[in-house]
């Protein structure tokens, strides 16, 4: 397990880490985006998924769906937001496990996982400590290597 | 002539016929884009039969258990055919078709129906005998762990599903293990043929989940 | 003329309506599934999605019984094939393509966002292009209808949609589900002033929206109060956000308006559609910023405003007059923006 923190001081910073996220993202990779509300954990998913689309398509906040998938010519991605849910019991009948079978998952609010949480799962923390906005990233270290390089 | 369909679990499976015997099946495994393929896997035995809408006599539809999406998906379509066509539907569990499918391969057994649900959880159901037109319980369909359901396996008991090797892993030998097999339209077929229809207007059959909805009463945060 | 058969499930109303291309609705049977959702003052996607399988072939057939038309008779079966709650919209879609197999009927896929977009064609005389403000608890958009199926968007929101800035005031507040008639009926009587609540992108050089910020600042406001708030309390932070609300739509709309006139295309109208459009307070203010500008404040009855089958079957009725038809494998889509070239058609081979 390692960990790595980059600094996320403008839209074009986490619009790069969208970027280097999106391209590594494969079938089965999970990204847990956590941190309180407003820290920023739509935008990042935004950054990735219209990364991936290569153009800035519409990426709505889930929260009100639950669940939005994306397909695209090669990855299906599958955007979560769990705030509302209570735990495991919840998020499998949302289809979790269909989706990580079938490509990747961007997931806010992955605490809600509990027992159905991915070993291998990129973790990504969004935090602001006065003013300053940055993504704690932090998983298996193949993982995280892949992501954000060695 | 009797259309059957199954989606609820991990195929896309319907079958055309009668009494007499199957005039037209067709069978994918597919646990995505079953809503696209259905409709038009119809037209196509539609097409290759000869047969029209306006011809069918009877409806059969799996009603589960299996993935919530495509039970929904099959009960959605064969409740509209109802409508449309005011024709009589039958509603199956996923469990008797397979149970079926094992009675048509190895008559008399004991059979155990096992679909996966995941996090080792199987949709199971015991079956005495599973011939049609009616099987014989043991059990009610539930969802349990899979190490319970393979208590209810007795000696010669046929294990039939996709999560049937889940069962057996729980089991030393004296079974047969027909895994990764789902439910097929023709056994649905098959079953429904054989039962007399009811001399009286039956309500729609809906779904058999086995599970609750998932929210549930939120506790405060 | 023409009969068109409606469907629509893409949220938590199970509806189904019979409607001709004259403008005559002859069925409109609605099932709200608010009591099954209250207790989580939200939608659940799943308990929606079990409860459409569970009425609609029910309602579907009440409706033609009540049109006194009979299936073989329509001319064409409509259903929202999206953008919604995926569960819900694969149940209507699922359902409208099979009763098409089995009559032989043309199947029409509806947006749901163009069902809402056309709808005042129905019940008004209205001439393209005309502006439409979108106001819903899944969708807040600001839409330029300059034909059927040409649609501008000039803006939407980039978080929440204005309805569930409502629901989340409410559930914060503890008013119940849904949000919208309880935070409306609860700002009566309070003080707009009291609570300095901010206007998301008010003054900013677009036409977008943003309703979080304003959602944590009514939920810090809330967190502020003497506990258990007085409803003296409660109706001033109601009003206050309500208030917030309509300043945003109605600058984002004034600017909308300016914005097509300053580009050289007049509208004839502001139309305002969706569930949120049922509030009074919020109608009254977009009549005034429609009138500043001399333009016609136009919405269907309430009841064409939120989610109802009659506007998936008048959509179905434009498109069939269009000649615009779907095959039966036809996809749901839980996204679907209207302005088509926004977003790219997902790659159909991914499904296989």
């Amino acid at each position: 397990m390692i960990t790595r923190d980059i600094p996320l001081d403008s839209m074009q910073a986490t619009g790069a880490l969208g970027q280097r996220l999106s391209e590594a993202l494969q079938v089965g990779d999970a990204l847990l985006l956590s941190g309180d509300l407003g820290a920023g954990k739509t935008e990042l998913a935004r950054a990735v998924i219209r990364a991936r689309a290569g153009q800035p398509i519409d990426v709505p906040s889930p929260t009100f769906n639950l669940v939005i998938p994306y397909e695209f010519r090669d990855l299906l991605i599958t955007h979560f937001d769990l705030y509302r849910l209570e735990g495991a019991d919840d998020v499998m009948e949302l289809g979790f496990l269909d989706a990580l079978d079938d490509g990747s998952v961007i997931v806010e609010w992955p605490d809600r996982l509990g027992d159905l949480t991915p070993s291998e799962a990129l973790r990504i923390e969004l935090t602001a400590v006065s003013d300053r906005r940055q993504a704690r990233v932090s998983g298996p270290a193949a993982i995280v290597e892949r992501f954000l390089g060695a | 002539m009797i259309l059957a369909i199954d989606t609820a679990s991990r195929a896309l499976s319907i079958a055309l016929g009668d009494g007499r015997g199957v005039s037209y099946a067709a069978h994918q495994m597919r646990s995505r884009g079953q809503a696209e393929n259905l409709m038009p896997m119809i037209a196509r035995g539609f097409r290759a039969t000869g047969c029209r809408p306006d011809d069918l006599t009877g409806l059969a539809v799996t009603v589960g258990p299996g993935t919530f999406t495509g039970l929904r998906i099959g009960l959605a379509a064969a409740r509209a055919m109802r409508v449309a066509l005011n024709v009589p539907l039958f509603g199956m569990s996923a469990l008797e078709v397979l149970a079926a499918e094992a009675a048509s391969r190895f008559p008399d057994r004991p059979v155990l129906a096992a679909l996966d649900a995941r996090r080792d959880q199987v949709y199971a159901q015991m079956f005495r005998r599973a011939a049609p037109p009616f099987a014989e319980c043991w059990s009610a369909p539930m969802a349990i762990a899979a190490g319970d359901a393979a208590q209810m396996a007795v000696p010669g008991t046929v294990l039939i599903g996709n999560g049937a090797a889940l069962v057996a892993a729980h089991l030393g030998g004296e079974t047969v293990v027909l895994d990764g097999v789902e439910p097929d339209a023709r056994h649905l077929l098959r079953l429904a043929a054989a039962r007399p229809l009811p001399a009286y207007p039956v309500p729609s059959p809906g779904p058999l989940y086995l599970r609750a909805p998932d929210a549930k009463l939120p506790t405060r945060r | 003329m023409s009969i068109v058969l409606g469907i629509e499930t893409s949220c938590d109303e199970t509806a189904a309506a019979v409607v001709t291309s004259d403008k005559r609705i002859l069925a409109n049977i609605v099932h709200s599934q608010v009591e099954a959702h209250r207790p989580f003052a939200g939608v659940v996607p799943e308990i929606a999605a079990r409860a459409h399988v569970e009425k609609l072939d029910g309602i579907v057939a009440r409706c033609l019984d009540e049109s006194g038309i009979r299936l073989g008779d329509v001319d064409a079966i409509a259903a929202t094939a999206g953008p919604g709650l995926i569960g819900g919209v694969i149940v209507g879609l699922t359902t409208a393509k099979a009763l098409a197999l089995a009559t032989g009927k043309p199947l029409i896929a509806v947006n749901h966002l163009e069902a809402h977009a056309l709808t005042v064609r129905m019940t008004s005389d209205i001439a393209f292009p005309y502006l439409l403000l979108l106001v819903s608890g899944g969708h807040c958009q600001i839409l330029l209808v300059r034909g059927v199926g040409d649609y501008r968007r000039l803006g939407s929101t980039i978080d929440d949609a204005v309805g569930e800035a409502f629901d989340k005031t409410a559930k914060l507040l503890d008013l119940g589900f849904p949000g919208g008639p309880a935070v409306e009926k609860m700002a009566q009587g309070g003080d707009p002033a009291r609570f300095a609540l901010p206007r998301p992108m008010r003054g900013r050089d677009h036409m977008d929206f943003s309703f979080s910020g304003l959602k944590t600042a009514v939920r810090k406001a809330a967190s502020e109060l003497e506990q258990p708030p007085t409803r003296h309390d409660l109706a001033d932070l109601c009003a206050g956000f309500q208030a917030a609300v309509a300043d945003v739509l109605e600058d984002r709309i004034g600017r909308a308006i300016d914005h097509c006139r300053a580009s050289g295309t007049a509208p004839t109208g502001l139309v305002i559609a969706g569930g949120v459009a049922a509030n009074r307070m919020l109608r009254a203010r977009l009549t005034e910023t429609a009138a500043d500008r001399d333009l016609p404040m136009i919405a269907p009855p309430i009841a064409l405003c939120t989610d109802n089958g009659a506007m998936v079957a008048w959509a179905g009725v434009e498109r069939l007059l269009a000649g615009s038809t779907d095959s039966l494998d036809v996809g749901a889509r839980a996204r679907w923006p209207l302005d088509a070239d926004a977003d790219p058609l997902p790659f159909a081979g991914v499904k296989a």
